[in-house]
């Protein structure tokens, strides 16, 4: 396999989003995809008591000659992958810079305390524009919905690596992806997954082609 | 994923582990043949996947109901001459402490490894402390790794040293090396010889004229350690500024030197040997350096040690200065010795001591770019799981003690239910402390009676807390006539931690079938009145509660319910839907109570109609809200 | 009707934190913050509604007397309004009728607390289709539970006095199955907040077509049940409280000891009842204090009127005159009653509110000046 490189050292990307979304399956198959291409990688979790609805993030870096700790630095994250509109938005507060690449799952899940009447969840076009207006690469993906096709909305998290692949921010095949998330999800799956995967692909694509017309 | 992973046997292959699973695979290279552990986030996974591949390898893992008891077991494998390894979360150290101190001062024989994971910054504890303190406390040498890839090492290699020096040694992980995942170069595993034997003649005693002979025994530790590659250092062989740096504090010093582009001026050196501290080679890096800064992970233990190396040698070396967390000068934003360490601290500190200005290579964002996005975004806290059977037992409680009149405390305990204590519990623990303390306040709180405390006390107990560290606390109760409700939540499995067995659960660590330890039968062998209630019935369980809360003595009132995060893989579910033509609604009689106050995630506003809905994407079927709704609008699908 | 704006949070600081909640159960059912657990009543967990339905109905909020009389009796009540030393009305209430009176040869057989006047009336009125389901109190003195009778032998299952306050008004929140027209027996308190429940139409107080109540000088609060079962009386089948005296009969073993043994259980909110014969009942029944197997029954509506004549053509109810000496004492007992109430209470001069109550100027002096 040929190596390519990377186009900065270290490469930052965050994963994130609510417990019990996928986050860990999703920073497993970016790092061995990672990995695959003969990159370095190192990931920290945050799942504390993830999967009792709270806020869960990986930080996956990729980087080539030197050897980097477990979290980002602030200000540091050049894509951030979200399942949730909110929590992507959240670490751009922390992490994000204005070249930045946002790709954020639209469907929201609401806190607890906007269930019981007493936060507000932002309107989504105005947080998306604000973070339009923020950094330099915003894909909005409907994967929740795009899953729902495939009658599971849990894949919504494996349409979200399709996206990052579809996205080109970072030199990742799509070939490479496929392979690992053949190696990492149970048999019975598979397909669905590999599915979901090239869902994302192609919106991915298809929202990158309409902005370059 | 990573099981696969920590059993390849292929040498020099390169695979990608989290630091728990590199810490497996360096006791599988070692040849573990025993394993024990209580589970203890971050620690869990370690002995979780030693489990899942023990029977490839034919080694014996357990989950021991406790910390003290599976140190126990360990060394009494490392007494018969095996390996054997004990895992733990910081906390469980504390509980383990007693039989560490004791049997460090005899001695052990076969390899006898202590992972002990910290928490730094509470992420999926209570409380963050520095274990290093206590190991140094019970003079139990420390190793202490700073990437995954060296966590392997280390427990590999502390095997060996604990057979070199016929002593304990702990191996501190934190969060950022168990749950980091980083790449991993493979080595051979060995098959270690598998005769146990305990000569007649052997002895492992603990008494107080041995304490000479461990104070020996750390002074060959350190002279092994003076030689140890894990203490090493980096950058110029002489720099006025040096950096002394622990565990993870390693990567995140690198790549602060990197990007403030100071790498050919300031000295790392890095003692991956903590305790006994290596002194030559310390003692050697501080000659001729001016300013030292100490880089580690939660509280200052290494520039203690050094500070008062430095004491004893001082009319030997030059004046420096010392930057650390005990000066002040190393802090987070929760401020010195609190938090996580990262690499903003450092570049932050190194920024400050060398004038050098720091340029992000991306474009910032701006201060008030950020704090205008920040407003928009709120808050998003814990919450119980839907169907959690923990949110009906607290609705119980709360309801009983409200009914019952008097002021009712509720004294919590340690696990999923320790959010008891959080709006997502409808705030109804008045303490929260250590696993078991519950039932231990309870006892004392109910022995003021002559005093004039009249409250009626609960403590409520998970299950896996109640083998924990319940049941001495019980019989001291019954032994002293104590007067209170102990509720157990029985859910079935050690769910905080990942659903590991328990020895109600029927299952052993590997998956065999247990004998089942039932609650109430351990209960009723006491000699206590004991009731099984489901809280799910919640009107019959309120009456269960109230009943027993007037009984005298110390009684016990099991609510059991399987966990919904295994129910929910076992049962099919049936579908809850909301009635919206009944919905109260935010009107009087309601005032969206199953949005507003239960609090279940599946129990969500449809804000088109102004009235409430079920996802179903999240509901798991439990059926509780039917009941709770004043409405009877919410109903089993098809009811309607 | 005087309604105030005020909601669950006025409810908890007027009524239950001051401990004066009557159990009666208006409040309870509807919402999923107000509770009963047998005869407790509690808020679990606070609403913030703030105008409640809740405040509304309890008959510890304010009460607007004279608009409450006038909703039950119509102009009957505008001429009790006269009050004056020689009046018994302005004592008793609205009172068409004041006699002795038992259950009569064709009620049917069981045994009564007295006379059985009650039981005697509730069966009647549901064996003829009048009503389809009663609500009352049946189980033992030491285990009291809520009972929607539909049939003859379940109200006949309810027979005898449970001095515990008990919140059977709850089961009007519940779906009540096809019944459309309900009967009641209940404490005054309890009349009184079907009143103030039929008036904002909560739960289905709106169909209850016939509401007895029972004297009630006071009722006991949730401690005493422990108390009954720590005495080794939880199995008792009858109680009786005479002017000392309180008996506890098991089989044909009858247990006397002091009423001051269970004074302490007396329930606060009972000492600042104004209402001891239940005014604003169709019919109320109490003892004699003077033969055991009579009632003292007060006839007070039209409806109540109708009902009487008709039980006493067919032999359902017998009565006789009430005797002209007792009367004095009858008289004396309410009026204390009332008198040391409205001296509890606080009297507000400019708008006739004595406490919770709202009364017409000529009734706050009739009493506080005597
Ligand atoms: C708490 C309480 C206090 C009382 N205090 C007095 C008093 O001070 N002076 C006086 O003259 N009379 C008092 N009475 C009324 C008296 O005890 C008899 O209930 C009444 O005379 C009717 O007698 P009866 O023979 O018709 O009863 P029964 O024919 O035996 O019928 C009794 C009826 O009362 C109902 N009932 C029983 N307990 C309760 C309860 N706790 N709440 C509501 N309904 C209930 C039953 O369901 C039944 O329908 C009191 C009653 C109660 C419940
Ligand atoms: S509890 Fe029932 S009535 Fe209240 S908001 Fe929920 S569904 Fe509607
Ligand atoms: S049935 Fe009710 S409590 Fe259970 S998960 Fe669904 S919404 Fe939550």
């Amino acid at each position: 396999m040929q190596k390519e490189t990377l186009l900065k050292e270290p490469v930052n990307l965050i994963i994130t989003g609510v417990g019990g979304q996928g986050n860990i399956l999703v920073s497993e198959i970016v790092a061995q995809t990672g990995c695959r291409q003969e990159w370095n990688v190192v990931v920290g979790e945050s799942y504390g008591l993830s999967q009792r609805g709270g806020a869960v993030s990986s930080h996956v870096r990729l980087f080539q000659h030197q050897e980097y700790g477990p979290i980002i630095p602030i200000g540091e994250a050049d894509v951030i992958l979200g399942f949730e509109p909110l929590e992507a938005a959240r670490q751009v507060v922390d992490y994000g810079h204005k070249n930045t690449c946002l790709i954020i799952n639209s469907h929201p899940v609401y806190p607890i305390g906007v269930l019981r009447g007493k936060n507000k969840y932002p309107s989504l076009d105005l947080l998306f524009k604000k973070l339009r207006e923020m950094v330099a690469e915003v894909l909005i993906i409907p994967a929740t919905k795009l899953a729902s096709q495939l009658g599971e909305t849990v894949v919504q998290n494996v349409v979200m690596v399709g996206a990052l692949a579809g996205s080109g921010c970072l030199p990742f095949r799509a070939d490479t992806f496929i392979e690992v998330i053949k190696k990492v999800v149970p048999p019975k799956v598979r397909t669905l997954n590999e599915k979901a995967f090239y869902l994302g692909l192609e919106e991915a694509q298809k929202i990158k082609s309409l902005k370059s017309l | 994923m990573g099981w696969q992973d920590i059993v390849r046997e292929e040498p020099g292959k390169q695979v990608l582990l989290n630091g728990n699973e590199a810490m497996a695979r360096g006791a599988l290279e070692a040849g573990v043949h025993f394993v024990s552990a209580y589970p203890g986030s971050p620690s869990s996974e370690v002995t979780g996947v030693l489990a899942q591949v023990s029977k490839n390898f034919n080694f014996y893992v357990e989950w021991s109901v406790n910390e003290i008891v599976a140190l126990e077991g360990a060394a009494g494998a490392s007494f018969a001459g095996l390996r054997a390894l004990c895992t733990m979360k910081a906390d469980g150290l504390n509980v383990a402490y007693d039989f560490l101190t004791s049997m460090n001062l005899g001695g052990c024989r076969g390899g006898l490894v202590l992972v002990v994971a910290d928490d730094p910054f509470g992420h999926s504890s209570l409380k963050e402390y520095d274990s290093r303190f206590l190991a140094a406390a019970a003079w139990v040498p420390v190793l202490e790794p700073s990437t995954v890839q060296e966590a392997r090492d280390m427990v590999k290699w502390a095997f060996a040293l604990s057979e070199q020096i016929k002593g304990p040694v702990i191996v501190r992980s934190v969060t950022r090396i168990s749950h980091s995942r980083g790449i991993v170069t493979l080595k051979a595993m060995k098959q270690m010889a598998q005769e146990a034997d305990f000569k007649p003649t052997q002895q492992f005693h603990t008494f107080a004229r041995f304490h000479q002979e461990v104070r020996e025994r750390l002074k060959q530790v350190e002279e092994l350690f003076a030689v140890s590659p894990f203490n090493f250092s980096f950058g110029p062989e002489k720099a006025d500024l040096t950096v002394f740096t622990c565990g993870t504090g390693w990567l995140y010093t690198k790549e602060a030197l990197f990007s403030l582009q100071l790498e050919d001026q300031i000295k790392i050196v890095r003692p991956g040997t903590p305790f006994p501290l290596p002194k030559q080679f310390i003692l050697g890096h501080l000659s001729g350096t001016k300013k030292v800064v100490f880089i580690e992970e939660t509280r200052p233990f290494l520039e203690e040690k050094v500070l008062a190396l430095y004491a004893l040698h001082s009319e030997n070396l030059s004046q420096i200065k010392f930057y650390g967390k005990a000066t002040g000068h190393v802090a987070g934003l929760r401020g010195p010795e609190c938090g996580e360490m990262n690499t903003d601290i450092v570049r932050e500190v190194l920024a400050r001591l060398t004038g050098r200005p720091y340029h992000a290579s991306a474009a910032p964002l701006t201060k008030e770019e950020k704090k205008s996005l920040q407003a928009l975004l709120p808050p998003r806290d814990y919450v119980l799981c839907p169907g959690c059977p923990h949110r009906a037992s607290f609705w119980v409680v709360k309801s009983a003690l409200a009914l019952e009149g008097n002021n009712g405390m509720v004294i919590g305990d340690i696990g999923c239910y320790s959010m008891g204590a959080m709006e997502t519990g409808f705030n109804l623990f008045n303490t929260l402390h250590c696993m078991g303390a519950s039932a231990g306040i309870a006892n004392g709180l109910s022995k003021l009676q002559s005093y004039g405390f009249k409250q009626p006390v609960v403590a409520m107990v998970g299950d896996s807390t109640f083998y924990h560290a319940v049941i001495p606390a019980l019989i001291n109760g019954r032994w002293n006539k104590a007067n209170y409700l102990c509720i157990v939540l029985d859910n079935g499995v050690t769910a905080m931690t990942g659903h590991q067995p328990h020895p109600g659960s029927g299952k052993n660590a590997v998956g065999e079938e247990a004998e089942v330890i039932s609650i109430e039968e351990v209960a009723k062998s006491l000699g206590f009145m004991v009731k099984v209630s489901d809280p799910f019935r919640y009107t019959e369980a309120i009456h269960d509660v109230l009943k027993l809360i007037r009984m005298p003595g110390l009684k016990i009132l099991i609510l059991r319910q399987p966990c919904a995060l295994v129910a929910n893989r076992e049962q099919k579910r049936r579908k809850v839907v909301v009635r919206q033509e009944l919905c109260r609604g935010d009107a009087c009689g309601c005032m969206r109570f199953c949005t507003r106050v239960w609090g279940c995630p599946a129990n969500v506003w449809d804000k088109k109609h102004e009235v409430a809905a079920i996802d179903p994407a999240i509901c798991v079927g439990c059926g509780v809200c039917i009941e709770l709704c004043p409405a009877g609008a919410i109903v089993w699908e098809g009811n309607d | 009707m005087k309604v105030s704006p005020k909601g669950a949070p006025q409810l908890k600081e007027e009524v239950f934190e001051p401990g004066l909640c009557t159990a009666c159960g208006g409040c309870v059912g509807y919402c999923p913050y107000i509770k009963a657990a047998a005869d407790r009543v509690a808020m679990i967990y606070p609403c913030n509604c703030e105008e409640g339905q809740c405040y509304q109905v309890c008959p510890r909020t304010l009460t607007d007397l004279p608009f409450f009389r006038a909703q039950v009796f119509g102009e009957r009540a505008l001429e009790f309004n006269k009050f004056n030393q020689d009046s018994l009305e302005a004592v008793l209430g609205v009172c068409r009728a004041l006699y002795f009176a038992r259950a009569g040869a064709a009620a049917g057989s069981f045994q009564g607390q007295y006379g059985g006047v009650t039981t005697s009336l509730m069966r009647y009125v549901l064996a003829t289709g009048k009503i389809d389901g009663a609500l009352l109190v049946g189980g033992k003195p030491a285990q009291p539970r809520p009972v929607l009778a539909t049939t003859i032998q379940q109200v006949e299952a309810c027979t005898g006095s449970k001095y515990a306050a008990f919140p059977t008004l709850s089961m009007l929140y519940q779906p009540t199955q096809n019944l459309s027209s309900l009967g009641l027996v209940g404490r005054p308190c309890q009349v009184t907040a079907l009143r103030k429940m039929q008036q904002v139409k909560a739960g289905a107080a709106g169909q209850v077509k016939l509401a007895i109540g029972l004297f009630c000088f006071w009722s006991l609060g949730p401690e005493f049940i422990p108390w009954l079962i720590e005495m080794g009386l939880g199995l008792i089948d009858k109680m009786d409280v005479t002017v000392d005296e309180v008996l506890f009969q098991k089989g044909e073993e009858v247990i006397r000891q002091n009423l001051a043994e269970i004074r302490s259980f007396i329930k606060p909110s009972c000492q600042l009842c104004y209402d001891p014969v239940a005014e604003l009942a169709d019919l109320a029944v109490g003892s004699t204090e003077y033969e055991a197997d009579w009632n003292t029954l007060i006839v007070r509506s039209q409806a109540g009127e109708n009902l009487v004549k008709e039980a006493l053509q067919q032999d359902i109810l017998e009565v006789k005159p009430y005797p002209k000496e007792r009367l004095p004492l009858l008289k004396q007992a309410v009026l204390t009653k009332k008198q040391r109430v409205l001296q509890a209470l606080k009297a507000e001069k400019e708008n006739n509110r004595v406490g919770y109550l709202n009364l017409s100027p000529a009734e706050i002096n009739f009493y506080l000046k005597l």
